[in-house]
């Protein structure tokens, strides 16, 4: 079954692209598929174990929803 | 002579002889208006001795730099009305171009060397210090005039920030602006840690620093910005914070600021403020982006999210991507704002904030305590190989990281010595045992050891849960 899923991206290399956020359709029915999918569509070198997520404005790997708004963060260090 | 009095002033000053064909004299009073303000009275004080002895002095000059025979002044100190005198001077000489030119010195230079302050009276009953040359006096209330009347803050919340011990961990771009702010605000105890020196192309986003500072090291021009803010703190200087020094460091202080730019460092901090159960706001940047967390007591850490420390350079830094100054500044100001807030009882922990600059957005995030983290969760982490240890086995190998001046004090028996500072991780026994239980002080040190040792492919080793203090060696 196919999800609708608005992805936002925090400090993750989106290219040229310059994305921050985009809607999505996809089977996947948890964060980490869906940001493996992702990154291969996107070309994100970043390995998802690295990556976090976090649903609704929750921090977790929590089974994803229609309509679920997910953020990927990866760690970051610059200061 | 010069004297400081504290009643009417009258001359003459002088006694003059025959010989003297001039005598100057100069009397300036009390007048109406100052700078558009009308003014109803003048109060004058001194820090009599200090003052006198000054004044002594410019008389001793004016009479080297001046063909002049004698020279006399009297200040005055006190409440004075309009019309009164404050102060009087007298110079006689031979020719009056000298006693003229004598007594103009010794006026300005009474203004601008004697430690007398004015305060002005105003008609509708306001006050205001202002020194000898017309300058303001700076008090603590009028620097935070303005921060006081909110609400939020008032003079309770006021007293909070001046008796609050803030520690900034790395003076770079974030460190900059939170320094800025957190001096400014009158933060009682303001410690700065940092290592580097200025260098050119730290610049664009690090104010604190101007050119003519590069070469030189941070934490002093960073120390003297703070204090130029505001002559009411107190700035400590730290150098850079390692492993070995963040406990003794980090133990000063109630509020920890990560204004670090490397993982190591953030963990660090990060592990340092949940054992010694201080506050850590932890703030990075990459590119736009930056984030804010807020760890303290109960709630969850940076390793709740990521409980091994990421490798530097799986993310990007300012020095390899770039960044624009401004970015880190925002999040520095954001930094000693949750600083002020948490001081003044308005903080949250837990939260996790993103925001991307470039589109102008902000996302908030709950994080989740997690129970499997290694630092602050129940010890059970993912396949039982969670980092601490409470319990010994007689096949344990136990080993004291502590510094020698630390085992010296309290040593402890039935266990290897091997201080932090001097760690051989191909030691063999190492290798060999079955288990192995670093111990330290308060269990920060050996958590952090035992990490760096996990990385190296040492799996077998613990930290020991508590420190020293409270082992039993079986």
């Amino acid at each position: 079954m196919s999800h609708f899923i608005p992805g936002r991206y925090f400090a993750l290399r989106m290219g040229r692209r310059g994305l921050g956020s985009e809607g999505v359709v996809t089977a996947a029915t948890d964060p980490g598929t869906l940001y493996r999918e992702l990154a291969h569509a996107h070309g994100l070198e970043l390995q998802s174990a690295l990556v976090r997520f976090a649903s609704n404005g929750v921090a977790g790997d929590i089974p994803l929803r229609r309509g679920d708004e997910v953020c990927f963060k990866p760690p970051v260090a610059g200061g | 002579m010069f004297r400081i009095v504290h009643s009417a002033i009258s001359g003459p000053l002088l006694d003059l002889g025959t010989s003297m064909g001039g005598l100057v004299i100069f009397e300036g009073r009390v007048r109406d208006v100052n700078e558009g303000n009308v003014v109803e009275a003048l109060e004058y004080e001194a820090l009599d001795d200090l003052a006198a002895r000054e004044g002594e002095h410019i008389l001793a000059d004016a009479l080297a730099r001046f063909s002049v025979s004698a020279a006399a002044c009297v200040h005055r100190v006190g409440l004075l009305q309009l019309g009164e005198i404050a102060i009087r001077v007298e110079v006689a000489a031979a020719h009056r171009r000298a006693a003229f030119d004598a007594c103009e010195f010794i006026v300005d230079e009474v203004k601008r060397r004697v430690p007398i302050w004015k305060k002005e009276h105003y008609a509708g009953g306001a006050t205001d210090w202002i020194n000898a040359q017309g300058t303001r006096v700076i008090t603590e209330e009028s620097l935070y005039a303005r921060q006081v009347c909110l609400p939020e803050v008032g003079e309770d919340g006021q007293r909070k920030i001046v008796s609050s011990r803030v520690l900034v961990v790395g003076a770079g771009g974030l460190g900059c602006s939170a320094i800025i702010y957190l001096a400014a605000a009158g933060v009682g105890h303001l410690g700065i840690a940092e290592g580097d020196v200025v260098e050119p192309s730290n610049l664009h986003r690090q104010p604190l620093y101007g050119t003519s500072d590069v070469g030189s090291p941070k934490l002093q021009i960073a120390a003297e910005r703070a204090r130029g803010l505001s002559p009411f703190i107190e700035v400590r200087q730290s150098g850079r914070i390692t492993a070995a020094n963040a406990e003794a460091v980090l133990s000063e202080y109630d509020i920890i600021l990560d204004c670090t730019d490397n993982f190591r460092s953030k963990f660090l901090l990060n592990d340092m403020c949940v054992r010694l159960g201080k506050h850590l706001i932890s703030a990075s940047v990459d590119r736009f982006d930056g984030q804010l967390l807020i760890v303290g007591p109960g709630g969850p850490c940076l390793r709740c999210l990521w409980p091994e420390t990421p490798e530097d350079g799986c993310a990007g830094s300012c020095e390899d991507d770039g960044v624009l100054g401004y970015v880190p500044g925002v999040f520095g100001t954001l930094q000693a704002g949750e600083a002020l807030k948490l001081i003044l009882g308005m903080g949250k922990i837990g939260v996790l904030t993103l925001m991307d600059l470039r589109e102008l957005t902000a996302t908030q995030l709950r994080v989740p305590r997690h129970e499997s983290c290694p630092l602050c969760g129940d010890g059970t982490a993912a396949g039982g190989m969670g980092l601490f240890v409470s319990d010994l086995q007689a096949s344990d190998l136990v080993i004291d990281i502590r510094e020698p001046y630390e085992t010296l004090a309290q040593p402890l028996k039935g266990v290897r010595v091997m201080p932090m500072s001097n760690f051989d991780p191909s030691d063999r026994e190492l290798g060999e045992a079955k288990r192995v239980i670093l111990v330290c002080a308060k269990g920060v040190r050996s958590a952090f050891l035992a990490q760096e040792l996990r990385k190296m492919g040492h799996g077998h080793v613990f930290s020991y849960d508590g420190g020293a203090g409270d082992i039993q060696i079986p």
